[in-house]
């Protein structure tokens, strides 16, 4: 009997704690399920039949996982939010600081406090995800952190309170569906699985089949990317009964490290229809276990939640309903080698004077600019100064008569902001048509007012060059935004007036 | 004996206790006993400190009781062979005006050898003044960066310029 009570005491306290940890892991999954970051289910995840390829049945198991952000200005409260309606977030941040010494120490102390500000997070062009406004558009605090953070004996403490961390999530959503599967045709989009290991919190199954299969399907239908499953290749059905056109690959992919784990991507349109763009990204050539299954008909797209400094590979893909196109080129980061453009790092661009401000006041500078029309005001960072736009190996502009030949550089744009380097020509697509910018003075483009009707211009990309014959230069004022746009097949030379700022030299030519 | 132990524990936990009450450091007391040995921030003028320190770069900072701690920056790093000074500081020029759009140097005065700009940009909006030098010996460059918040520091932080010319730059 004494045996069976130690027994039974032994198992208690081995079953006790088991109970405590299945019930809070219960609590917490239910908690996530249930979470407020979670909206409904987009329509491209439902039963709902598609217009032109027949009706996608069976089982989908879709996964969509909320990425945490990169670190940012406001509490690390870069992290998207999976939610219908894009939260508002209440940020305040205050320090204390010595207001009187006593023998050297601080005597007394005084707390301020900035905020509280409230912003609402704005909706990109992904709806399922919600970006907070860019850093210049806060109202950011006066000081920073660094500021006072080199003497503890004055700076006690910085506080940051009211802040939001939305944690990465990830849910499942299986759908069942009744009507009779009929495939789609060359739906090539491969699977493009998000990172399994980024989400912190238990993966949520939910099942919500909207209705009872009465027929199942000999195979897994998938006409859209099988995004969440193992690698997704093998999910592409047969190729039949899809009347989507196929569209063609997107070109001129680009990518632009923004700092942070951050990425722009940018690539031209596809002529055709299109619907949406898949874009896929790993660590190697040909390894792309990461991305998004639809950004959306876009032709920009941050990837965020990047290793710094770690080495990636992107692509984009263009989708018509349930018709893939082809790959677009591949672009990497720091992988000069392999691919046909490289992100600058301090080397190319050192400044001594800029890292000089940089290393001397916290390495945050704010500013307003006036190099470029329609700008507005933006922060700099540590990654982004003194400049982090990529020159373009495969793009190239050479001006014969200003002794200009050169690659051109894929710009780092912040909103309406560029960074431009004193030998960089940047290169950005307005209006459909490519503009080339560079600075005046003594800088690459100082000798532009030159340039007379008739002169050549070659542009090459991607080893086909092209000669433009220069129609006409003009001489505008910086309100004058649409003097950048320009006829079919045109290019536009720009920069700023060396001895009026507030005017631009715009030069204009076609295809010879 | 037993006397003597509880009252040097009640002793300890109250010492324990003033120091957690009034956030003392005992490592900071220990600190501020006078030593014989120099530091490295006895050239400074006085509430200038030295935060770090290397054969191409200095860092100080001048502590202040409230507001922008005015700091300088030197840091050395390698001039292109054959370029031209003066068409070398004045593309550095141009770059930082374009890195930092709000910068506006308001004083340059150029040498065969030397160069100093001296102006302000806004950080957050805040007018920061910025004095800078450029020297080039040899292939390598040196530059001086001061930020600080009152032009009243201009004189201080020019001779702190000095004396960092005279020990760090090669004769």
């Amino acid at each position: 009997m004494i045996k069976l009570t130690k027994f039974i005491y032994r198992l208690s306290l081995f079953i006790l704690p088991l109970f405590l940890f299945i019930n809070l892991s219960k609590s917490i999954v239910s908690s996530t399920n249930g979470g407020s970051h979670w909206g409904n289910w987009s329509p491209t995840t439902s039963c709902a039949p598609s217009a032109s390829c027949g009706t996608t049945a069976g089982t989908q198991t879709v996964t969509r996982t909320c990425l945490p952000g990169g670190f940012g200005y406001d509490c690390q409260l870069s992290s998207e939010q999976c939610d219908e309606a894009c939260p508002q977030v209440t940020w305040s941040t205050s320090r204390t600081i010595c207001v009187r010494q006593h023998k050297g120490r601080c005597s007394e102390y005084s707390t301020e406090t900035f905020g509280p500000i409230t912003f609402t997070y704005n909706k990109s062009n992904d709806p399922h995800k919600c970006h907070r406004p860019t850093p210049s558009s806060l109202e950011l605090p006066s000081w920073t952190i660094d500021d006072f953070n080199h003497d503890n004996s004055e700076h006690r403490s910085t506080v940051k309170t009211n802040c939001v961390q939305i944690p990465a999530q990830s849910q499942t959503n299986v759908v069942s569906c009744a009507v009779p599967f009929v495939p789609c045709v060359t739906p090539s989009v491969t699977s493009t699985p998000y990172p399994t290991d980024t989400p912190t919190t238990t993966p949520t199954v939910t099942s919500t089949p909207e209705v009872t299969p009465s027929e199942q399907p000999t195979s897994s239908p998938t006409s859209s990317p099988n995004v969440g499953g193992d690698n997704g290749g093998s999910s592409n059905p047969p190729d039949r009964n899809c009347y989507d056109q196929s569209p063609s690959a997107p070109t001129n992919l680009r990518a632009t490290a923004l700092g942070g784990g951050q990425v722009r991507l940018n690539w031209d349109p596809v002529s055709g229809p299109v619907t949406n763009y898949v874009v896929g990204y790993g660590p190697s050539m040909g390894n792309y276990p990461y991305g998004d299954p639809n950004v959306g008909n876009v032709t920009s797209y941050i990837v965020k939640s990047l290793n710094p400094g770690g080495n990636y590979c992107f692509y984009v893909q263009s989708q018509n309903g349930c018709a893939g196109g082809p790959q677009s080129n591949v672009v990497c980061t720091n992988q000069p080698q392999q691919n046909s453009f490289r992100v600058l790092g301090a080397t190319d661009n050192y400044n001594p004077l800029v890292t000089g401000i940089k290393n001397s006041y916290g390495g945050e500078v704010l500013g307003t600019s006036t190099e470029l029309m329609a700008t507005a005001e933006v922060s700099y960072s540590n990654s982004k100064l003194p400049s982090g736009n990529i020159k373009d190996l495969a793009h190239s502009i050479s001006i014969p008569k200003l002794n200009i030949s050169t690659n051109v550089y894929q710009p780092q744009k912040i909103g309406d902001e560029y960074t431009v380097g004193h030998r960089e020509i940047l290169t950005d697509n307005i209006g459909g048509n490519q503009v080339y910018y560079g600075h005046n003075g003594t800088d690459i483009f100082g000798k532009l007012y030159q340039i007379k009707k008739g002169d050549s211009i070659t542009i090459t990309q991607n080893g086909l060059s092209t000669v433009y014959s220069v129609d006409e230069l003009q001489f505008v004022h910086k309100s004058q935004v649409d003097s950048l746009v320009s006829g079919a097949g045109q290019i536009v030379l720009t920069t700023c007036s060396y001895t009026q700022p507030d005017y631009r030299i715009v030069v204009k030519a076609s295809i010879k | 004996m037993s006397k003597i132990i509880s009252t040097l524990i009640v002793v300890i936990g109250i010492a324990y206790l003033l120091f957690r009450i009034f956030d003392i450091n005992p490592v900071a007391l220990i600190k501020n006993q006078p030593t014989a040995t120099p530091t490295p921030d006895a050239w400074l003028p006085s509430g200038w400190s030295q935060l770090s320190s290397s054969d191409n770069e200095l860092k100080l900072e001048k502590t202040v009781e409230s507001g922008l701690k005015p700091q300088i920056v030197f840091e050395k790093s390698t001039l292109e062979t054959g370029t031209d000074f003066t068409a070398y500081t004045s593309r550095l020029i141009s770059g930082a005006k374009s890195a930092i759009p709000s910068l506006k140097y308001t004083q340059d005065d150029l040498s065969d050898s030397s160069r100093t700009l001296s102006g302000f940009y806004y950080n957050q909006k805040k007018k920061v003044f910025v004095t800078q030098k450029i020297f080039q010996k040899d292939n390598s460059v040196y530059t001086l960066t001061a930020s600080y918040s009152t032009d009243s520091e201009k004189s201080e932080i020019s001779s702190i310029f000095d004396s960092i010319v005279s020990q760090r730059l090669p004769n």
